[in-house]
């Protein structure tokens, strides 16, 4: 998938000024991480009872205000669990993005490969700390808005 | 005036036609109970009306405004229609208080803030909830939840209350009693609607018009007493109450063989002669006799059952099972059993359909 990418920024000319950029990087994580993303998400929204939506309707609410009064609060936990997972799924990953990047748009898992390869064990050492930090972050931010880790 | 009316109404899923040419009307102040065996069509119907599913033929019109109409395609979203319902499983928002589950329908008509907090306040208070405004749904219990989502379809005043087996979720006891209170509330708030039930005896209590389904027909509709007492098909006989079923050829002009034995009763709709008849009496018109005489039943019991305030017995007669209810212990051997004429209803026969 990451080849398929770097072949369209370099092939399709519409996307080739892209290449160089994190846009590139951002896209290709993007569509090849869809799938599992809506998966995760389509499960948390089929959680909230299809009555409860048909309730709103009845009640007088339209399509999109049944969305916004009933389905989102209800499945708000999933949807930032989903988030969550896939954040975590971004943090460590590095195989989609590997072929786009250029010098000062690195990834921090790539970065990390590469910066092992040349041996230079104290910079993956201080730039895994910063990694775990920002999971941390991240992690606190989920659970702060009221995902469980455990059920 | 009618507050809905429901005109030749067709509804398929694929190749399953589910509702054929259904005709339905609820006239202002009317409580009609649709009842039939599950997959008769009685919820698709009513999901239909509330525009929870699409019919593909013809009318429907909800005060005179027609909501549905598939020649012109015409199909008003279920927020367009302005009608009140009761979910079975109540469907409360469950991060929403009681007030505000109440209260929602009037905030999207746009009520005053004030004045839609007093006609929560109000409809809670009426159904006895008036203490409980801010709990949360899995704070209250089974028919209190029931009562919320009554007051919710109820608070804006729709022409039309529709309420899908809305007793189903109680325990026995419970239900006994909300059967008199929700048709209480309705005729006292002179509210018009359609409830949905499968049970039979519900349907009878509550009703003003009983409309009976099966298969997406109307079999027979009427005031309870009507469908009970003078069922015009086999089917509706055998639906209400308790029956035996006695099965035979027609001989004479009124009378119906059953293995050589003769039983005079009243023949519903135009028989030929020597057709295979079914006849239908309630279990609670047939009584036992002194003894051997004309119409007469004579059969032999087979079982006794006590069941409290009475005995229940099952009789073989000619092969055929019959059942009746006595307040005494039955002696073995040979009984015969008396009845009035004007109870036995003999119709066409086909297959068994009392599932």
């Amino acid at each position: 998938m990451g080849l398929a990418f770097l072949w369209v920024f370099i092939f399709f000319p519409p996307a080739t000024p892209l290449r160089a950029t994190l846009i590139s990087i951002w896209i290709a994580y993007t569509v090849v991480w869809l799938a599992y993303g809506t998966r995760l998400v389509s499960s948390s929204l089929m959680q909230v009872g299809k009555e409860l939506e048909e309730a709103a309707r009845i009640t007088g609410a339209s399509p999109s205000r049944s969305t916004r009064d009933v389905t989102l609060p209800l499945s708000r936990h999933g949807l930032l669990a989903s988030w969550l997972l896939v954040f975590l799924m971004f943090e460590r990953e590095y195989a989609t993005g590997v072929y786009l990047l250029t010098a000062g748009n690195e990834l921090i898992g790539p970065l990390l490969v590469s910066l092992s390869e040349t041996g230079a064990m104290d910079q993956v050492a201080a730039l895994s700390f910063i990694n775990l930090v920002i999971m941390g972050v991240g992690i606190t931010l989920a659970l702060k808005f009221g995902v469980k880790l455990n059920g | 005036m009618d507050k809905l009316t429901v005109d030749k109404l067709n509804l398929s899923y694929g190749a399953f036609h589910i509702l054929k040419d259904v005709d339905l009307t609820v006239r202002k102040g009317e409580i009609i109970v649709l009842l039939g065996p599950s997959g008769s069509g009685k919820t698709t119907l009513l999901r239909a009306i509330a525009g929870l599913e699409k019919p593909q033929q013809g009318r429907i019109a909800i005060d005179g405004r027609t909501v549905f109409d598939g020649d012109k395609n015409l199909l008003l979203p279920s927020e367009k229609r302005d009608l009140g319902l009761v979910f079975q499983s109540y469907a409360l928002w469950p991060h929403r208080t009681a007030r505000e589950n109440v209260g929602y329908g009037l905030k999207l008509r746009g009520t005053p803030k004030a004045e839609a907090d007093q006609r929560v306040s109000r409809a809670m208070t009426n159904l006895g909830l008036g203490h409980l405004l801010d709990r949360y749904p899995h704070e209250l219990s089974g028919g209190q939840q029931q009562r919320v989502a009554i007051a919710r379809a109820l608070v804006y005043n729709p022409p039309v209350l529709l309420l899908d087996e809305p007793l189903s979720n109680l325990d026995a006891r419970l239900r006994d009693e909300a059967k008199a209170w929700l048709r209480q509330l309705i005729v006292e708030s002179g509210l018009s609607a359609i409830m949905v039930t499968h049970d039979q005896t519900e349907a009878l209590a509550i009703a003003d018009k009983v409309v009976l389904l099966r298969n997406g027909i109307v079999v027979q509709e009427g005031a309870p007493e009507e469908v009970y007492h003078n069922p015009d098909n086999l089917f509706t006989a055998q639906f209400f109450g308790s029956t035996t079923t006695l099965t035979g050829t027609l001989a004479g002009l009124s009378e119906i063989d059953v293995g050589g034995q003769r039983l005079s009763g009243t023949v519903v709709g135009n028989i030929p002669n020597g057709e295979n008849v079914a006849a239908v009496i309630r279990t609670e018109k047939l009584a036992l006799g002194s003894g051997p005489g004309p119409n007469r039943l004579t059969s032999k019991l087979i079982q006794s059952m006590f069941l409290g305030a009475q005995w229940e017995h099952f009789l073989d007669a000619n092969g055929q099972t019959v059942r009746i209810f006595t307040e005494d212990r039955l002696s073995h051997g040979i009984h015969h059993l008396v009845f009035d004429p004007a109870t036995l209803r003999i119709f066409p026969a086909e297959g068994s359909m009392n599932g």
